[in-house]
């Protein structure tokens, strides 16, 4: 018995004295420790990666650019409305601008992510202890540079948005209010212009989709153009001369866009697509773009057609003959010649020898086709494992090179250098193959319309359109195109935001 | 006069300290004041002190004895010397010691026993008495960490005979709890087999997991909302002793920190000592089909009405010859079946002098009505225990299982579920061509690339496998007879592998180029070293039981996840050879320590009190915040024991209870004190295929703060009974409200934290939510000639009221809205959307109302401007639907007539609102799928609730609104069972002791008005803000089932 009573004596003392605290303390295993987190070069980068993460975020370069910068334009006619996401780029078209629209949420919270990440890696690059001054520069230069990418991304598009530029509580976070635009974009350009000067012009083969001083410039003179620093658009555009790049041939157009000369030389910065991750439908996981919702051998995919309507032919209103970016980017049905590899052949599009599951809109001859983002291969046009995922991976252009050019036409027009400004439109329009023939460097206003005209070409479906409306002022003349945009220019704030955040 | 001193000898005879004879002595003076005549019992004590001293004992006999019931001793039994005030109740052991004269009747008595009455008889100095059971009132209950009588409860604890249970044949208990008792609602989230149920103790819970914690032979397991499986799978419901159920905090705050939704108590079989062994057999086998089907379009009509929205939206018609088209496939049919059901049991069981066993092994197998869906639970029991002294004894429980379900591909209830995708298959595509293949899917551009239902269904599947096994061994020490010391030791540890396999495959628009494989595997581990000790005192009316206790668990789990691709089938391993190769390891690990202890205390049978104590420490919470206490007092009065309540009337008992406790709810992830870099922020640089560089980023905001929730209930009931108990009656009122509660708080996207459609979200220690509601059951027991029968009843009224909630938390997203709003002032989880108002007759009608759309049109839904800016849009969205039912009942009936029964179990939910988004989807033009089976508003056919037939409805008709909300109020008469007992002489013909065939049939009635297909819709993912939303739901089936139970 005696015995018995040690054994609960035991059992009692052990528990009660053993480390009740030390028992009761489980660590978490399954990530790094935070508080030691960034203390080295390798974490530094790794921080520094999650940055460009949110860049093929469905609010951003997965999809947003597109269905924010081109459904509420006269780019495009979407009727069309199915499944999750359907209603709502149909809504953006039809300008009904509902504050609950998903991609009104998915561009702010995609890039506040963005803006989070950048402001966690700028205040914690000090932590970093085994690199190199250059490797720090270069990596600082980075985060500026998404953090001023992902700020132009929401003020162009919401106008007022909460600045941040430090890491917040989440008490602060969640009771912030807006700042006026013009103190976004000041901070835009002064982000810019630090990120300009800390990063390289180019990067190893293996890196590529880094932000560059040339990324830089560029997006500095896009952000100049809406700030109507015509002189500094302008200077910041002309960086790019020295920097190496170059319009691709009008043969090679097409190929930007559809898989075969990705990260070209006319590429400044390009969000990166890569298959082999699936996750297709996933708003943010995966790395490829969710464009196969314009597929035509996918039934439900009829969005964001060229627009056609009985008063309003994009065709025969933008393109002047020989135009070799029309056939870049639009097909028409019946019409345009398409490579087929399971018949290892170039043939009319749609070829129902070839293919049966064409979508019904596009068997109608002239019936028109975004061509940018469709991979050259028609067998990649449809639904299908492998093939699927390769036709969705397909990079999407941030900043090209003939854009910067086009800003910097722009800029100099504005600031009274016709004879500049005609010259760099000339740029674009011998590569497109056209002459400038007619467009004189005398008149401001009309050399302004013919580069806003050839800026709308030759950037078409790559998500500008409303956005250079917007900043022109110019969005009445949807008018034209049988839209109505109701004298909606902001995006409403999210409602699931105002809904947190009393202030906003 | 002289029995009272007589009564006073016979203490000092057994030499009782002074002190207990003062206390016995006090408690004397009140039992005589308790009576009516006052007066003359004041006399009675003058005349008791004058001759307290001094008298003597003449011709007394001293009787001594044991009462037992059925169980064993039984204390605190009162033993009266008929006509007098002379008494003494039972020791610990039942034992008892009297004087009485030759020819004094003995009344033995106990409350809830009958009463039995000895004569004195010299020669017999000692009886032995085993009191019967009067009635169910006073069974023995399982509270924690131990069992009480019924009579001595205070608190608000429920039982549930397991033979109740098994009439019902569901693969897990949970289900089985359906209905039972009043305070516990219960709902199917998914009927395929062994599917998950939510079980929701006294209201419908809060804003997180509201599942009660079960102690499984004391073992606490803490179980997730669920949809797809219960976790409770792998018990088997045939070795079910008993299940009580803990529904106030009162008797609750004995598991502390875990308790905040209800206990459920399981313990299983054990043999008994003494016992012969015994054989016990039992098969059961059914029947299923399904109890309902949807009513879909035909092929003909199908092909109608989509040429009909082509044509009206000015495209040409898909279809020629709609008329050839006929009936078509009807895919619903196609893909459920005839299912069987099938159960073996058996069992061995028996005990000795010193040690008793129960050894079971059980096979239970449910086909799914659906293809390719079902169960199996092989599952293999031992307990035993063995006396090694009178103070020693020792045991153990231990089981092995292992269960396999197999549940259809696509998410639960979505669009994407097996269930959608094959009802909105289109009917012009028959089940298998011509050459007996699976039919393709038309590349004709109309179709969507989607694969014959049937055909996915086909594909092997690899159901999850979960391997457990449970031990527990246990050591009791008796240290002096009232002082017991126990401890025990649980052990589980359980495996569930699972494994995935995509199918290459080429069905016309429908095309898989990859065979993609899926392993995981989890490996969890639960331990628990728990030590009490017991101390009963009995001082003569005076029944104290004091524990204290102290345990200790740890539980780890770690999950390991691989997927990939391969271009060519047959791969059953896979390797890093594969496309999009994925590996995911988690590891959860967390612990416990508690002190706790309990108090009981009864006064003379009549006055009852409860008081508990926990003190918790929990590894989910930071340094500073894990440690809480949680207290627990109730108080109980059996008023009928009292002498001025007569007893011969039509009242035989009546009990009055209070009680007041604290619990708390830690029912949060682990490790949310503390952030830890996250990754899988990842980006392609380089821009090869299948090659990303790392990104890692802060996943999460850490709160070190973060605490328990606490639950702070109280509640009063009354438990009544009358006609000689044959009628039992009991009302409760509750109200449990959650304090700090643990919710996801939904965060700006300006954090960064958000993931997709998600907010980012932190959990915060915040608001308030009230769930408060009375109980009632009733049950009546009578004969009539030589039918015996028993009628039950129970029902319970919810309440749900959010007091206090920092934001609105919108939850289930359909067509990018969301369907519940769970907002302040409101009960959880109520729709929201624009309330329909008809639909629109004319264009005059259309224009005089407030704008909703520039193409909206007659025959198009006609919303309501609530905000009244005539304009629709989202102002106008408001709360169009309440899934909480008012009140939620179940009933029972049981006859026996001769050697034959019979009985009918039912259930119901009243009041309560149900969101068809099955509807919405059936509805929904712009998609080329299938349709239900309506014919639509059109000028020719305007009296009816459907919109017109317009393709990409410019009006929204689909946007969430009170068209799709419905009363979703049923009842259902869940079991009806006959049974046969065969004759003793005839039972062992075929060499049984016992034998009963029975057969019966489950689900033949659902009383509803809802139109969709089954009322019972359950919670999507087993969360009470997605509750009620019917979005194809696994069909309810209808079960023919017969039996055999043999005992040898």
């Amino acid at each position: 018995m005696k015995r018995f009573n040690y054994i609960i004596l035991f059992f009692t003392l052990f528990f009660i004295a053993c480390e009740q605290e030390e028992f009761l303390t489980k660590t978490n295993k399954n990530g790094l420790n935070s508080d030691t987190f960034m203390t080295s070069e390798k974490q530094a980068i790794e921080a520094v990666n999650a940055i460009y993460d949110p860049l093929n975020h469905k609010g951003l370069y997965r999809y947003g650019f597109i269905v924010l910068g081109e459904a509420p334009s006269d780019n495009v006619i979407n009727p069309w409305a199915d499944g999750r996401t359907g209603p709502d780029v149909k809504a953006l078209h039809d300008f009904i601008w509902n504050d609950t629209n998903q991609f009104f949420w998915l561009r702010w919270s995609g890039c506040y992510k963005g803006i989070y990440r950048a402001n966690y890696v700028l205040e914690n690059l000090e932590k970093v202890n085994n690199s190199t001054p250059e490797k720090i520069n270069e990596l600082r230069g980075q985060a500026l540079f998404l953090r001023a990418l992902y700020y132009y991304n929401l003020v162009s598009g919401f106008g007022d948005v909460p600045l941040v530029t430090s890491i917040l509580t989440s008490d602060e976070s969640n009771n912030i209010s807006t700042s006026p635009a013009a103190e976004v974009w000041t901070q835009i350009d002064s982000d810019l212009e630090q990120a300009a000067s800390l990063l390289p012009s180019s990067y190893s083969q293996d890196e590529t989709g880094r932000a560059t001083k040339g990324a830089a410039f560029g997006l500095l003179s896009r952000v100049r153009l809406w700030t109507k620093d015509y002189a500094g658009a302008a200077s910041a555009a002309a960086q790019l001369d020295n920097l190496g790049y170059q319009l691709v041939s009008i043969d090679d157009y097409i190929k930007m866009y559809d898989g075969r000369m990705e990260n070209s030389s006319e590429s400044v910065f390009e969000t990166q697509l890569v298959y082999g991750f699936k996750a297709y439908w996933s708003d943010e996981n995966g790395e490829t773009s969710n464009l196969m919702s314009m597929f035509p051998r996918i039934s439900w995919a009829q969005y964001l057609r060229p627009r056609k309507t009985d008063s309003y032919d994009i065709v025969n209103m933008l393109f002047e003959a020989g135009d070799g970016r029309r056939e870049g980017s639009i097909l028409i049905s019946g019409q345009d010649q398409i490579y087929y590899h399971k018949a290892d052949k170039v043939s009319v599009f749609p070829d129902t020898s070839i293919y049966k599951d064409w979508r019904l809109d596009v068997l109608v001859p002239g019936a028109y086709q975004t061509r940018k983002f469709l991979p050259y291969d028609a067998t990649y046009w449809t639904k299908g494992g492998r093939f699927f995922d390769n036709g969705v991976s397909i990079n999407v252009p941030v900043i090209r090179y003939a854009e910067v050019i086009l800003n910097r036409a722009e800029a100099l027009a504005e600031n009274d250098q016709l004879a500049e400004a005609w010259t760099q439109l000339q740029r674009i329009r011998t590569r497109a193959g056209l002459s400038m023939d007619g467009i004189s460097n005398a008149n401001k206003t009309a050399l302004i319309d013919q580069i806003k005209k050839d800026r709308r070409i030759e950037l078409i479906f790559e998500g500008h359109r409303w956005g250079d409306l917007k900043r022109w002022g110019e969005l009445s003349t949807l008018n034209s195109a049988g839209l109505n945009y109701s004298g909606q220019v902001d995006w409403p704030i999210p409602a699931q935001e105002k809904a947190i955040n009393p202030n906003l | 006069m002289n029995l009272n001193i007589y009564y006073i000898a016979a203490n000092l005879n057994q030499k009782k300290p002074i002190s207990n004879l003062i206390l016995k002595f006090m408690i004397q003076l009140k039992d005589i004041f308790n009576g009516t005549q006052i007066f003359q019992k004041l006399k009675k004590v003058l005349l008791f002190t004058i001759l307290m001293v001094g008298t003597n004992a003449i011709g007394q006999i001293s009787i001594s004895g044991t009462i037992s019931d059925s169980d064993g001793p039984l204390p605190g039994a009162s033993i009266i010397v008929q006509g007098s005030n002379v008494g003494v109740t039972s020791d610990f052991d039942g034992n008892f010691t009297i004087e009485a004269n030759e020819g004094d009747v003995l009344e033995l008595s106990y409350v809830g026993f009958k009463t039995q009455l000895v004569k004195v008889d010299s020669n017999q100095s000692n009886i032995s008495i085993t009191l019967e059971s009067d009635s169910q009132l006073d069974e023995v209950v399982v509270t924690g960490y131990g069992a009480e009588r019924r009579s001595q409860i205070t608190g608000a604890v429920a039982s549930i005979s397991p033979a109740e249970m098994s009439k019902n044949t569901a693969a897990t208990l949970d289900n089985a709890l359906q209905g039972k008792v009043a305070g516990v609602s219960v709902s199917a989230n998914n009927s395929t087999p062994g599917g998950g149920v939510s079980v929701r103790i006294r209201g419908v819970g809060g804003i997180g997991n509201s599942e009660p914690l079960y102690v499984i032979d004391g073992m606490p397991i803490t179980v997730s909302g669920n949809e797809n499986s219960s976790p409770l799978g792998s018990i088997n419901p045939e070795d079910i002793e008993s299940i009580s159920i803990l529904k106030d905090a009162a008797s609750a705050a004995i598991y502390g920190s875990r308790a905040a939704n209800g206990v459920v108590l399981i313990n299983t079989k054990t043999g008994k000592r003494n016992q012969k062994s015994e054989i016990a057999v039992s098969v059961k086998y059914g029947v299923q089909s399904a109890a309902n089907s949807f009513n879909m379009m035909n092929a003909q009509k199908f092909a109608d009405y989509r040429n009909l929205l082509e044509t009206s939206a000015g495209r040409p018609a898909i279809f020629t010859n709609t008329a050839s088209l006929g009936e078509g496939t009807d895919w619903f049919d196609a893909i459920t079946r005839s299912a069987e059901i099938s159960d073996i049991q058996a069992s061995f069981t028996g005990g000795s002098e010193t040690g008793s066993y129960f050894l079971s092994l059980g096979h239970f197998k449910q086909e799914g009505i659906v293809e390719s869906s079902s169960f199996e639970r092989i599952s293999l029991r031992l307990n035993a225990d063995k006396r090694i002294s009178d103070k020693f004894k020792i045991g153990s429980n231990i089981v092995a299982s292992r269960t396999k379900q197999d549940i259809l591909w696509g998410n639960n209830r979505a669009i994407n579920s097996a269930i959608a995708q094959s009802v909105l298959f289109y009917p012009t595509i028959p089940v298998y061509d011509n050459e007996g293949n699976f039919s393709p899917t038309p590349a004709n551009g109309f179709y969507k690339p989607k694969v014959n239902p049937m055909f996915q269904l086909s594909i092997p599947s690899f159901p999850p496998i979960v391997n457990s096994f449970r031990a527990n061994v246990y050591a009791e020490y008796k240290i002096t007879p009232d002082l017991e010391f126990k401890t025990s030791a649980f052990y589980t540890d359980s495996n569930t592998s699972r494994q995935e396999f995509g199918s290459i495959y080429n069905l016309g628009t429908a095309v898989s180029t990859e065979q993609s494989i899926v392993k995981q595997q989890t490996q969890s581990y639960n331990a628990l070293i728990e030590n009490t000790l017991n101390y009963k005192l009995n001082i003569d009316n005076h029944s104290l039981s004091l524990l204290v206790g102290q345990s200790a668990q740890s539980i780890e789990r770690e999950s390991l996840l691989v997927s990939g691709d391969y271009t060519e089938m047959g791969n059953n391993t896979i390797d890093e050879l594969a496309n999009a190769l994925n590996v995911d390891n988690i590891i959860n690990e967390e612990s416990y320590m508690s002190f706790f202890s309990k108090l009981n205390y009864v006064f003379d049978g009549k006055y009852l009190m409860t008081a508990i104590v926990r003190r918790d420490g929990s590894s989910k919470f930071g340094s500073n915040t894990r440690w809480g206490t949680f207290p627990s007092v109730s108080v109980g009065w059996n008023v009928s024991e009292e002498d001025f309540i007569p007893t011969d009337g039509a009242m035989s008992s009546l009990r009055l209870r209070a009680g007041w406790g604290q619990v708390g709810n830690d029912r949060i992830n682990n490790y949310l004190s503390t952030v830890v870099v996250s990754s899988g922020f990842n980006y392609p640089f380089g821009n090869v295929h299948g090659v990303v560089s790392p990104g890692l980023g802060l996943g999460g905001i850490p709160n070190p703060d973060i605490q328990w929730e606490t639950v702070t209930q109280y509640s009063v009931g009354v438990d009544a009974a009358f006609f000689d108990n044959r009628l039992n009656f009991t009302a409760e009122y509750y109200n449990k409200t959650q304090n700090d509660m643990l919710i996801p708080v939904p965060q700006s996207g300006v954090t960064g934290l958000a993931r997709g459609m998600n907010p980012g979200e932190i959990v915060l220690n915040t608001g308030d939510l009230t769930n408060s509601g009375l109980e009632f059951s009733v049950n009546y027991s009578g004969e009539a000639g030589k039918i015996s029968y028993d009628l039950g009843a129970n029902l319970t009224t919810l309440n749900n009221i959010v007091n206090d909630l920092p934001s609105p938390i919108n939850r289930y997203s359909l067509n990018g809205d969301f369907v519940t709003r769970t907002e302040e002032g409101r009960s959880l989880g109520e729709f929201y959307g624009h309330v329909a108002d008809g639909l629109f007759q004319s264009a005059a009608e259309v224009s005089s109302h407030a704008t909703q759309n520039a193409k909206t049109s007659p025959g198009d839904i006609r919303f309501k401007d609530i905000n009244g800016d005539n304009v629709i849009n989202d102002a106008d969205k408001t709360f169009i639907g309440n899934p909480i039912p008012d009140f939620v009942y179940g009933f029972n009936m049981s006859l026996n007539y001769d050697n034959f029964d019979f009985s009918i179990q039912g259930n119901g939910v009243q009041g309560n609102e149900i969101f068809n988004a099955t509807n919405n989807r059936l509805l929904d033009n712009a998609d080329s799928l299938n349709k239900l089976d309506f014919t639509p508003w059109s000028t020719s056919n305007t009296n009816t609730r459907f919109p017109r037939a317009v393709s990409d409805d410019p009006n929204d008709n689909l946007r969430h609104s009170s068209f799709f909300v419905e009363d979703g109020s049923f009842m259902r008469i869940k079991v009806i069972q006959l049974g046969y007992s065969f004759q003793e002489d005839l039972a062992s013909k075929i060499g049984a002791k016992r034998a009963r065939l029975y057969g019966s049939i489950q689900n033949p009635f659902t009383f509803t008005s809802y139109s969709g297909v089954d009322p019972e819709v359950g919670n999507d993912g087993g969360s009470n803000l997605t509750s009620g939303i019917d979005n194809f739901v696994y069909p309810v089936s209808r079960i023919f089932t017969v039996g055999l139970n043999i005992q040898l």
